[in-house]
């Protein structure tokens, strides 16, 4: 395997890892806790693995050659557009009253656009593979 | 454009990951040049063409 993809998938692997053990360990705190100060801290705790994971990404993209940069490039471009457009529709119908959303909403905008991508990028690889 | 990538490398009996680890490049970007599906920059066709100790217009055929 490309030794981009090999530290990309162990970079990603050990973030994610440490996001899902501060979510069950460190989130479900924020039920419990009234301290307004320590409550943002318990909401910047799973920041810091998100961080990682972002770190990775970034670094994936910017090493990546010439034609994986444009797969990359084509995925997202297409993910954001989808991911964009979706949030002006909520936007507006929220705006009009039509539905009701908290804030909590945002939260599902990476993993859509994450999730997106992911997919995306494995249809456009497939479509130049072939041959 | 053509090229003569995937001849070149069967000359030298390498698969298409072991052309990648060679330029640092995936074997999904050989294959896409191979079959004609992405054209390389400039850099990189010159990196090709240097590997196989070629002029860069004895691998790449802009005219086909």
């Amino acid at each position: 395997m490309y030794a981009i993809e090999r530290r990309y998938r162990r970079e990603l692997l050990v973030s994610m890892g440490a996001y899902v053990i501060v979510m069950l360990t460190v989130w479900p705190l924020v039920r419990t806790t009234d301290s307004t100060g320590l409550r943002t801290l318990i909401c910047a705790a799973p920041l810091l693995p998100f961080g990682l994971a972002l770190r990775a990404m970034l670094r994936h993209v910017r090493d990546s050659d010439e034609f994986q940069r444009r797969l990359h490039l084509e995925a997202l471009a297409i993910s954001a557009l989808i991911v964009s457009f979706v949030s002006m529709s909520a936007g507006f119908l929220v705006a009009a009253k039509v539905i009701a959303l908290d804030g909590t909403v945002l939260l599902w905008v990476f993993p859509a656009l994450a999730g997106l991508f992911g997919g995306l990028r494995c249809l456009i690889a497939r479509r130049y593979d072939r041959g | 454009m053509n090229n003569r990538v995937r001849e070149l490398r069967g000359k030298l009996g390498w698969s298409q990951a072991q052309l990648g680890d060679e330029l640092g490049v995936s074997r999904q970007t050989v294959n896409a040049i191979e079959t004609g599906k992405y054209d390389p920059s400039l850099p990189l066709a010159f990196a090709i063409a240097r590997l196989f100790g070629l002029a860069i217009e004895q691998v790449f055929n802009p005219d086909a």
